[in-house]
């Protein structure tokens, strides 16, 4: 029972981060996205394959971090040039691309099926895993598209 | 119109209280200083603006609720200021859509037709070009033409003579008269006072969203227009 | 492969697209917002038609004409429930409401139909030899079904009042209702053309691949790509898009695996946007 409300809690808790990294983004400063899943999933698979690649977590995390940043700035070079209905298409777009690319190369992703996090390495029981996904799904917020 | 109300979002009243009758078969022109409300007032009129309170009606009909759309085709006509014309649309096609949705009205078809296209004689001539194209002076005369192929009993104008050469001020003008003269009661908004004072039977001074006030044609162009604009409204 | 098959395959896949794009174009001018429900239309169209042909054993063309004349008041429909209030909201509002659209679209034939692909029921034949070049039957009933609503559009849009409407609403809303056009009354005639395309598309799509509720939102990329590429609010543009896409597409083949055309259509929308915003046909500029 505990561990089902645990699970509940956590899924609340990254569907909120992600959502206020979405208020802050879109709400406050008005930068249009519609590819916040695109960055969900490239923090999500970043840190899972880093931490099966040996660095541990907080490796994950870190590259994670730099990942993001970096979709991020590529995001942000568009958003200036952009009005807000074509900024929400390309942004579209970019989610739809990160999908193909993590569903297509499954040499590095793994097949669709088989989630990378579930099948990586946790120290002691099933908590420490949100927290990893929710620090990965923090580094969008961090990134200069939101300058 | 009775006890006009009308503004933009949740700011204040831009047309503060307005009982207006016009007259039929005469120009009545509306000045002001610059934001006491004469461009809401026409938009309001003519329903691209919902009152928030009062009444309009035309001949009698009640037409507050109507669309605009059923406005024009309830006999009213509008020239706006600006964007008068569809401007990637050409003129033939401009002229063919003033009266292909208005099929219903009295009046409106080829007498019409040949009747506004003597008025405006260089339209008649460059049908197949865009209405983008054409110069200022000439788009007002394109947008006029289409308010008048709809047959109407009255016709709204919002500053008809703004950015025209004089030239082309005298024959708007001109045209208004005309119209008037062939039964159509005109409500003209102007800046131009001098222009209005000389065509204009009856004058609404607007001030601050309400009838500062309202005589004839020659007392205001008698009367210091600074007083008038200035002044605190008076018992008309 | 033989360049030139990929040249005509690429301008079949092209015409395909033209009328989506058409549709998303002409939603985007006359009611100014991108109808991201475009892929949804399109599948409810191809299932419309497979209910009419399949389940109720109609010709294939009847079944076709009865779901564009099903699919055009079923967008009508959600125009005049979900678009009518919003209507001067601004584009991302009515972009997002139009999100949510296409997922009720797509989940409706979901829950109709399930997951699972379904066909038409067409006579498999062989497909034609001609100077080299193989053309199948299908890649012929595409074009010529294309090219027929082509025409017919824009007799429509040049030659008719409804169409004139159209293009006049499209350049200037108040302006149009002073003249005596309702607006409400042009965008429903505008949703039912919308979906009329669409469902040409959906039915065309059918006969090259199988029905399953994502064919609609696997060409949406391409849609989007083919409109921007033409210039958003350009009919011409959208066809002329709509065949370049097809041919980078298919060509693209020959550089990056076939999972990757949606990539090379999103590329093409990013290249646009930031070089040349108004497309090759657009009068509206966009860049801030």
């Amino acid at each position: 029972m505990i561990g089902y409300l645990t699970t509940i809690a956590a899924l609340v808790l990254i569907a909120s981060l992600v959502g206020l990294g979405l208020n802050m983004q879109w709400g406050v400063v008005g930068l249009v996205n519609f590819g916040v899943v695109g960055f969900f999933a490239l923090g999500a698979y970043v840190t899972a394959i880093v931490d099966n690649g040996g660095a541990g977590p907080f490796g994950g995390l870190a590259a994670a971090a730099i990942a993001c940043a970096a979709a991020s700035a590529l995001l942000a070079l568009l958003s200036t040039r952009l009005e807000d209905d074509y900024l929400a298409i390309v942004t579209i777009g970019f989610g739809e691309v990160v999908r193909l690319v993590t569903l297509n190369e499954t040499w590095l992703t793994g097949e669709p099926s088989e989630s990378p996090i579930s099948s990586a390495r946790s120290p002691a029981g099933s908590r420490p895993m949100p927290i990893r996904i929710c620090f990965s799904c923090l580094q969008p917020q961090r990134s200069p598209s939101c300058f | 119109m009775r006890g006009l109300r009308a503004g933009y979002g949740s700011a204040g009243d831009v047309v503060a209280g307005v009982d207006l009758a016009l007259p039929p078969e005469t120009i009545l022109a509306v000045i002001g200083p610059n934001g006491s409300g004469k461009s809401t007032f026409v938009k309001t009129l003519v329903g691209l603006l919902r009152p928030r309170a009062g009444s309009i009606a035309i001949t009698g009909r009640d037409v507050t609720a109507l669309s605009p759309a059923r406005r024009v085709a309830s006999g009213l006509a509008y020239v706006p200021q600006e964007a008068n014309v569809f401007r990637n649309l050409t003129i033939g096609e401009n002229l063919k859509l003033a009266t292909e949705f208005l099929r219903a009205r009295a009046g409106v078809g080829h007498a019409q037709q040949e009747r506004v296209l003597a008025l405006f004689p260089q339209i008649g001539r460059r049908l197949r070009q865009f209405a983008g194209n054409l110069s200022g002076g000439e788009r007002q005369m394109l947008a006029f033409a289409c308010a008048l192929l709809a047959n109407p009993e009255v016709m709204l104008l919002d500053e008809p003579s703004a950015g025209l050469s004089p030239r082309f001020v005298h024959e708007i003008m001109d045209a208004v008269v005309r119209v008037r003269r062939a039964g159509v009661t005109v409500l003209l908004v102007e800046q131009n006072v001098p222009a209005a004072l000389r065509i204009a039977d009856e004058v609404v001074v607007l001030v601050a969203g309400r009838v500062a006030h309202q005589a004839p044609a020659a007392e205001v162009a008698a009367a210091d227009l600074a007083d008038l604009f200035f002044a605190r409204a008076s018992a008309a | 492969m033989n360049p030139a098959q990929l040249l005509l395959n690429g301008v079949v896949t092209g015409l395909l697209l033209a009328l989506p794009a058409l549709a998303l174009t002409l939603v985007f001018g006359v009611l100014k917002f991108p109808n991201f429900a475009v892929g949804a239309m399109l599948t409810l169209g191809a299932y419309a038609a497979w209910v009419g042909s399949v389940l109720c054993g109609f010709p294939l063309i009847v079944a076709a004409v009865l779901a564009v004349l099903f699919v055009a008041g079923a967008s009508v429909l959600v125009d005049r429930t979900v678009y009518t209030r919003l209507r001067d909201r601004g584009p991302i509002t009515l972009l997002v409401a139009s999100i949510g659209v296409s997922f009720v679209l797509e989940n409706i034939c979901r829950f109709c139909f399930g997951n699972d692909a379904r066909n038409f029921d067409v006579a498999v034949a062989r497909p034609m030899r001609w100077h080299g070049l193989r053309i199948n039957h299908e890649q012929m009933i595409t074009a010529l079904a294309v090219v027929v609503s082509l025409i017919v559009l824009h007799v429509m849009l040049r030659h008719t009042p409804l169409g004139r409407a159209m293009r006049a609403v499209a350049d200037n809303p108040p302006l149009a209702a002073v003249r005596g056009i309702e607006r409400e009354f042009i965008a429903g005639v505008t949703w039912a053309v919308c979906g009329a395309l669409a469902t040409i598309a959906g039915v065309l799509a059918g006969l090259d691949r199988a029905i399953d509720p994502l064919i609609g939102w696997n060409y949406q990329i391409s849609i989007f790509a083919a409109a921007i590429l033409g210039g958003l609010g350009s009919p011409a543009g959208a066809v002329a898009g709509a065949v370049l896409i097809g041919i980078a597409e298919e060509t693209s083949a020959l550089v990056v695996p076939t999972n990757y055309r949606q990539a090379v259509s999103f590329t093409v929308i990013l290249v646009f946007l930031l070089f040349r915003a108004n497309g090759l046909f657009g009068r509206k500029a966009i860049s801030r």
